[in-house]
């Protein structure tokens, strides 16, 4: 019979706890009440771990700050919501007053100032082409330079949240499965390869446009396929003739986001929402089943292609029939680059070599 | 630190003292064509003296337009602080004449003294072909205005952008330089004027260049920043902040990380506007700045003024110090009087500019802008400003900084002979 002594008791939310408290220390969190923002910060990764608004799913962003000045760099629009004491309670109601609002680029912000907190909604949309919050705060384009502090909750999977500051990133998985890899940049890569052919002036604003809108995208999706092909004449031809689909749809006249990317450049409102539209469009193709292709350039040549299998001697196979499909993909010959994203939020890219 | 000019244009071409004939001082023009100078000449001694003068005025400014123009049309914009400009503007169409001489000047196409000299001729030829003149140029005030011409710009055989200030800018975008470079460290000790210039330079190219040429742009804005942001004039710190909204806007990613570097390191996200509305009022204001210096001013003000009133209520923040200086060129005129159908529209304009404000214009904007100051130099000009304000109970102000104190003490006690002394110290610590 054990005695009660040699009990072990693992606790998930012990652990998780550790794991925010180490974060808040190294991103300086150093406010009297800190306890109170770690229990509130939990609360907020267990609510958006799988989030659901009358049965449908929802992945509200937040960003918990020391100082709203913190927001002033990404040149924001803020809605607030309410001010009141610091409860570690009222982060939970903050995600449930919130997260319905939180879309089209708003996300949720928490400022706790003293025994005082305040929250509600802010965006950083200046533009179509204007990057994410994400990117902005603590993502590429983050600047080490700011006094205050940052916490920067996502979801970014099934049961798996990214906790985000200037100087360190935790995943939390709430769930018990095998650790996926999450921190090889992979959207980044799908941009690069997706622009690795445009014009110069042109390649790192495409980029950014690119991460913020196929992030979205992912995010609405059940899992998805996106190739990227060589954009010559020869090439595209090649791949409408040999690659093997049951289905799809090849566009009549591919979307060209490098050229409508160069018409917002003018500044007027038509091409911005020329862009928005199509931007719109794309995503809801990267949404549909199959595989999503694109060019080097940037531009949409098809989607919703269903490719057969094409599985060698030797391959391992793992999961459904995406997994297969990928594998499928990169066996092919066809793309240069082929980027997956499963139900529960793995990423895998491959590139050729 | 006594500042040093860091680029200085020509002060013209050496002419005999004692020359006194057109027919002489056409000789020296070695830009026109001999049929050209004939021209002038047989103007002059056919009585058209309002011909000759204009003739010659129009050759030396296009030259002067065709000398700034090589620097691209952007860059010209951005100088001007103008958004609607960009590489297909016609040159034509968006300098005139008085902003063709300020640009001169600013980019030592020419100096100082040529500047001034080319400003009064430029006053004299707007009134004399205004509708409002009563009474035709005559042969002197002709004689002047082809003499300025010739001495300052259609006599230089290579007139051109200053050869420091063609190098300083390639090097600004062909190398990152360290802080104690000597030539850096000359430009961090310059006046407004050449900061506004450098300024102008790095976010032009971080607008529109990409790889070294934006890196370089992006390292020298970080390395200087710190180092002026303290003597920067409101405009200069709201056009850096515009740069850090526009390549946001456009995803720039390269260029948000470096300029939102600097601007972290000198807390100046508050200059980042939060949409282009300010740009409306801006464009509304330069452009009453350029009819106020062009021909036909009186006649034509009341509607650039209308304009500019009928945008809405409140003033956007980064629009604040132009608006100021567009409605006050109307209140206070010019030489020759006043356009009487504008100025109510801009003195109540004025008046609805809340105290605070204005407090903020005699801290921070007053001793940057040369439009006024030069203005303040005339003792009509002064009293207007007075009047104006004493009458909206804005006459109050006393703790405004040690340097900027006696300036507005003088404008409201109407003491027009400080205020000119004032005024002049002020325009020499611009340029």
């Amino acid at each position: 019979m054990l005695s009660v002594a040699e009990l072990e008791h693992s606790s998930l939310r012990k652990e998780v706890l550790n794991a925010i408290g180490n974060f808040l220390l190294m991103e300086n969190f150093k406010m009297p009440n800190v306890g109170i923002v770690k229990d509130g910060i939990l609360n907020i990764i267990d609510l958006i771990s799988d989030y659901y608004e009358e049965g449908k799913p929802l992945f509200p962003e937040v960003i918990i700050v020391s100082n709203i000045e913190f927001l002033d760099s990404i040149i924001p629009k803020i809605i607030t919501i309410k001010r009141q004491e610091l409860t570690k309670e009222e982060f939970g109601m903050a995600i449930k007053l919130c997260a319905p609002l939180a879309t089209s680029g708003w996300i949720i912000f928490v400022e706790v100032n003293g025994s005082e907190m305040r929250y509600g909604l802010v965006s950083a949309d200046v533009d179509e082409t204007s990057p994410s919050i994400h990117s902005q705060v603590v993502g590429d384009l983050k600047s080490g330079e700011s006094e205050h502090s940052v916490a920067y909750i996502r979801n970014i999977g099934k049961k798996v949240v990214e906790l985000s500051g200037i100087k360190n990133k935790v995943i939390v998985s709430l769930n018990l499965e095998p650790l996926g890899d999450y921190s090889k940049n992979e959207l980044n890569k799908l941009c690069n390869a997706a622009t690795k052919d445009c014009d110069a002036d042109l390649v790192v604003k495409l980029n950014t446009y690119f991460e913020k809108l196929i992030d979205e995208a992912l995010k609405l999706g059940h899992g998805n396929l996106i190739g990227i092909v060589r954009d010559t004449e020869e090439n595209i031809a090649k791949v409408k003739s040999g690659l093997k689909v049951n289905g799809g749809i090849y566009l009549e006249i591919p979307i060209d986001f490098q050229n409508l990317l160069m018409q917002t450049q003018e500044g007027d409102s038509q091409s911005s929402v020329n862009l928005r539209s199509h931007g719109a469009i794309f995503q809801a193709m990267l949404n549909h089943d199959g595989i999503t292709i694109m060019t080097d350039k940037g531009k949409i040549l098809g989607y919703h292609m269903l490719i057969a299998d094409d599985v060698r001697p030797g391959d391992k196979l793992t999961g459904g029939a995406r997994s297969k499909a990928f594998l499928s993909m990169t066996n092919c010959g066809h793309f240069e680059f082929c980027f997956y994203k499963s139900q529960d939020g793995n990423l895998k890219i491959w590139e050729k070599q | 630190m006594k500042s040093k000019q860091l680029w200085q244009g020509a002060d013209g071409i050496d002419l005999p003292p004692a020359i006194k004939e057109p027919a002489e001082i056409i000789t020296f023009a070695t830009y026109l064509s001999p049929i050209q100078q004939r021209n002038i000449v047989n103007a002059f001694n056919g009585g058209a003296y309002d011909m000759a003068a204009e003739y010659a005025w129009k050759k030396a400014i296009v030259k002067l337009k065709d000398t700034i123009g090589t620097l691209g049309m952007t860059f010209i914009g951005e100088m001007l602080n103008r958004p609607d400009i960009d590489e297909y503007s016609a040159i034509d169409s968006v300098l005139t004449d008085y902003s063709t001489i300020q640009l001169a000047e600013q980019l030592g196409v020419i100096g100082k003294t040529a500047a001034l000299k080319l400003r009064q001729a430029n006053e004299l030829i707007t009134h004399y072909f205004s509708k409002d003149a009563t009474e035709d140029l005559d042969y002197v005030e002709a004689f002047d205005i082809v003499k300025t011409s010739v001495k300052y710009i259609l006599g230089e055989q290579d007139i051109s952008i200053a050869l420091e200030f063609s190098k300083f800018r390639d090097r600004l975008l062909t190398e990152t330089m360290p802080l104690h470079d000597k030539q850096l460290d000359q430009v961090i000790n310059s006046p407004v004027f050449y900061l506004r210039t450098v300024i102008t330079i790095l976010i032009t190219a971080i607008k529109t260049e990409i790889g070294a040429k934006l890196e370089n742009a992006l390292g020298n804005l970080n390395t200087m920043l710190p180092q002026i942001w303290d003597k920067l004039s409101e405009n200069d710190r709201w056009n850096i902040g515009s740069t850090y909204r526009d390549v946001t806007a456009s995803g720039n990613s390269i260029a948000i990380s470096g300029v939102k570097t600097a601007l972290s390191k000198v807390g100046g996200f508050d200059y980042v506007p939060e949409n282009l509305r300010s740009n409306t009022f801006i464009k509304a204001a330069k452009q009453l700045i350029d009819v106020h210096f062009a021909f036909n001013n009186f006649h034509n003000e009341p509607m650039a003024v209308k304009k500019l009133a009928t945008l809405g209520r409140t003033i956007p923040a980064p629009a604040l110090m132009d608006c100021i200086q567009a409605y006050l060129v109307v209140l206070l005129g010019n030489h020759y009087g006043r356009s009487n159908a504008a100025v109510p529209t801009a003195e109540n304009e004025l008046a609805k500019i809340t105290e605070e404000r204005w407090l903020k214009y005699f801290e921070k904007g007053i001793t940057n802008d040369d439009i006024i100051l030069e203005k303040l130099k005339h003792h009509d000009m002064v009293g207007y400003f007075s009047d104006f304000l004493t009458k909206y109970q804005l006459d109050e102000f006393s703790d405004l900084p040690n340097k900027i104190q006696p300036l507005y003490n003088a404008i409201v006690n109407n003491s027009a002979s400080t205020v000119r002394r004032l005024s002049e110290g002020f325009i020499n610590q611009i340029k």
